[in-house]
């Protein structure tokens, strides 16, 4: 920091000598052997199972009987701080796993920047084929065709790598329809609460592609319900934190709400925990997209009143499928991969959500 | 001498001012409004917004937003501006805040959930996360203090590492189970009689914090070092041992705020997020703190804290204010709060120099 410290006498260098020896004695030992601890203490817990694997043991599927990795495939995340990304990089290890394909995961660490160079890494190796789930559209426009030139089959995913996919070449893009998915929940909510009352709209970034068809299909929805008063909409940009810290603020404003919207899961079980805290629970119905486990047992449990599957399965899965496919040239349906794929998913209701759980748990929705 | 030094400088020169004809009431009343800017600028500021807010909507000045709205909610800033005033008093930064209390909120979940190596913590996992949170503040400061990192680097630094492990600890998934006792502690359904419990943990933190830099000779020590670094260390100061040791409340004040966080959302997720950061240093500087060292404190800490608290608060309660121009309304308000910090310390300054 700019203070009266930066203006000290540079070390001499016999101080310089004396500090280094003091520290390899104790300071950078104690440091680092501190850090290693922390980091060894949190290691120890991770007992080498992933998901991935859990969910090749339940299928009775032993490691000796996968198949040889013949391929080779990058998949790149917008970033593992996302729960749903991970969980698609596992659904992509898992059918790697099953189809003799060696995945690797770059974490674009939620960062434009840092997915950008992730993938001008990937377009100077060789791979059988890449997979993108792009952060930003027509940002990574170069490497892409770089590797489309190259001949390696690139699949996008989840959201559009750019404007103009056709002319970019691309095998094909698999997208979930955001708005039937909004359309979805916002009729669940407000069905759940009688079809009238004050309901806030919490949404994603502003931005996202994703965020706007959601809202997009909230919108279309309550066109169709005059008696519900949609009091506040302003986004949470997928924060938690800021979910929580915009409802406590609107739960002051609106005592009297009876139902919260969200964008995605995290910020509804977030935003939860808040409603309970006020003991607000019975009053104010909740609903979340995605379909993440957690989302699912709050559904199973009464807590939400609903989610909708975002699949990974179908995504990140479908993907796999779509580069071994074509790789192995093993298609079978003429005319090659279609350049579009909507992947489904279904609301989750109380009802059905033992069986999106089982089906989330073995990574297969 | 500690005491004095967070209402300013103007105390001493004052102090040796010639006699002169005695004063009316009311510039007796502004001259010791004026010797203490630092503190009665930014109060001026919060009474101003609370004011503002009380008139123009019927929902701020209403006991449920006061005690959950405003104060339990910005209770986690509180307990870390806390500590980060000890780093700006002596003027350094700590940048690892949000990341640090990320990483020892998931510890915490972490260790309530998964045995480790066989051994199942429960509970003992949050004096655990404390301990972690103390190491890492340490270890901040002694590459800064010892090793001469510069703070801003080295606390970025660490920002990126306890990040990364806040990521790799939960493989990137949030852990929905957190302590009984940090829902009991951060949870905002959490009450004694009317008053919420992450507020009397706050101001639990801030009286400790404000007692430690006003009455002991550490605090005294924080001071010099800000204010002059080579003067402290001539007096014999170990300025160095100072530094680190600030960085290390902050570390410990960052980790608690994450476990009262994790209370507050019923969960860990290890989903990054620099407004604890911002809100944070904002405070401390919208409290009247100086980023250069030496002066302010906790009392003007507290005094931010809350601005910031009715600052967001009370834009929520307004009517009509468009979503996409929300924001840019609130850092008007921001810039209009720290221009009046300024305008004040400036007269105050004026002011002592005629004396």
């Amino acid at each position: 920091m700019i203070g009266p410290r930066d203006r000290r006498e540079p070390l001499t260098s016999k101080e310089v000598d004396v500090t280094v020896r003091k520290l390899t004695r104790r300071g950078f030992a104690g440091g680092f052997a501190g850090l290693t601890a922390l980091a060894a203490a949190a290691g120890l817990g991770l007992r080498g199972v992933s998901p991935s694997q859990a969910a090749a043991n339940a299928l009775g599927i032993l490691p000796e009987d996968l198949p040889a990795k013949k391929f080779r495939a990058a998949f790149s995340e917008i970033g593992f701080a996302c729960s749903w990304c991970v969980r698609g990089a596992d659904t992509a290890k898992f059918f790697g796993d099953l189809l003799g394909v060696e995945v690797t995961v770059y974490d674009g660490q939620l960062s434009a920047d840092k997915q950008r160079q992730d993938i001008e890494d990937i377009a100077g190796k060789e791979w059988d084929f890449v997979a993108i789930h792009p952060l930003a559209i027509n940002q990574y426009v170069d490497p892409v065709q770089e590797m489309i030139s190259k001949g390696i089959p690139v699949i996008d995913m989840d959201t559009k790598l750019a404007d103009d996919l056709d002319s970019l070449g691309i095998v094909t893009f698999l997208e979930p329809d955001n708005i039937y998915m909004g359309e979805t929940m916002a009729k669940a909510l407000f069905d759940a609460i009688g079809g009238e009352g004050e309901v806030i709209h919490t949404q994603g970034a502003l931005t996202h592609t994703g965020a706007q068809g959601r809202a997009q299909g909230f919108q279309n929805v309550l066109a169709s319900y005059p008696g519900i008063q949609v009091v506040d909409e302003q986004p949470a940009d997928w924060d938690i934190n800021k979910t929580a810290s915009i409802w406590q603020d609107l739960l002051s404003r609106f005592p009297n709400v009876k139902g919260g919207y969200f964008h995605n899961d995290d910020m509804a079980l977030a935003a939860y925990s808040i409603i309970e805290g006020a003991g607000k629970a019975e009053q104010i119905k909740v609903v979340g997209i995605d379909g993440m486990q957690p989302a699912a047992e709050a559904v199973r449990d009464g807590k939400l009143v609903g989610s909708v599957i975002n699949p990974t399965g179908r995504i990140h899965g479908g993907a796999m499928w779509a580069g071994y496919l074509s790789v192995s040239q093993s298609d079978k349906h003429q005319g090659g991969i279609p350049k579009f794929i909507r992947t489904d998913g279904g609301p989750i209701t109380k009802e059905n959500a033992e069986g999106f759980i089982w089906l989330g748990d073995n990574l297969l929705i | 001498m500690a005491k004095d030094m967070p209402q300013g400088v103007g105390t001493g020169a004052a102090s040796v001012a010639p006699a002169r004809p005695r004063a009316s009431g009311w510039a007796r009343i502004l001259g010791w409004a004026g010797q203490r800017a630092r503190l009665i600028a930014p109060l001026v500021t919060l009474l101003g917004l609370v004011v503002f807010f009380s008139l123009t909507t019927d929902s701020f000045f209403t006991t449920r937003n006061l005690w959950n709205g405003i104060l339990s909610q910005y209770a986690v800033v509180a307990v870390a501006a806390a500590g980060t005033t000890f780093v700006l008093l002596c003027a350094e930064i700590d940048l690892s805040i949000a990341a640090v209390s990320l990483l020892i909120g998931v510890l915490s979940a972490y260790f309530w959930v998964t045995p480790v190596a066989g051994i199942d913590f429960g509970t003992w996992g949050v004096l655990i996360g404390l301990i972690a949170a103390a190491l890492i503040g340490y270890m901040n400061g002694y590459f800064a203090a010892y090793i001469r990192i510069p703070s801003f680097m080295m606390t970025l630094a660490m920002s990126t590492i306890a990040l990364g492990l806040a990521v790799w600890v939960t493989q990137g998934k949030p852990i929905f189970k957190v302590p009984d006792l940090l829902r009991t502690l951060g949870g905002t359904g959490s009450k004694i009689g009317p008053v919420p419990v992450p507020v009397i943990v706050a101001a639990v933190v801030l009286l400790v914090a404000d007692i430690v830099l006003s009455y002991t000779k550490f605090g005294r020590y924080v001071y010099m070092t800000g204010g002059n670094c080579e003067a402290a260390e001539m007096s014999g100061v170990n300025t160095r041992q100072v530094v680190a040791l600030c960085l290390m409340i902050s570390g410990l004040t960052a980790g608690m705020a994450g476990m009262l966080n994790v209370g507050k959302l019923n969960g860990a997720n290890p989903q990054p997020s620099n407004e604890l950061l911002i809100f944070t240093i904002a405070s401390v500087v919208l409290g009247g703190t100086s980023l250069f060292g030496g002066e302010g404190g906790i009392k003007n800490t507290l005094i931010g804290v809350l601005i910031f608290g009715c600052l967001r608060n009370g834009l929520n309660q307004v009517e009509g204010i468009s979503i996409y121009i929300k924001q840019a309304v609130e850092g008007f308000f921001l810039v209009g709060a720290l221009l009046l910090n300024v305008v004040a310390l400036r007269l105050e300054r004026i002011r002592t120099q005629a004396e």
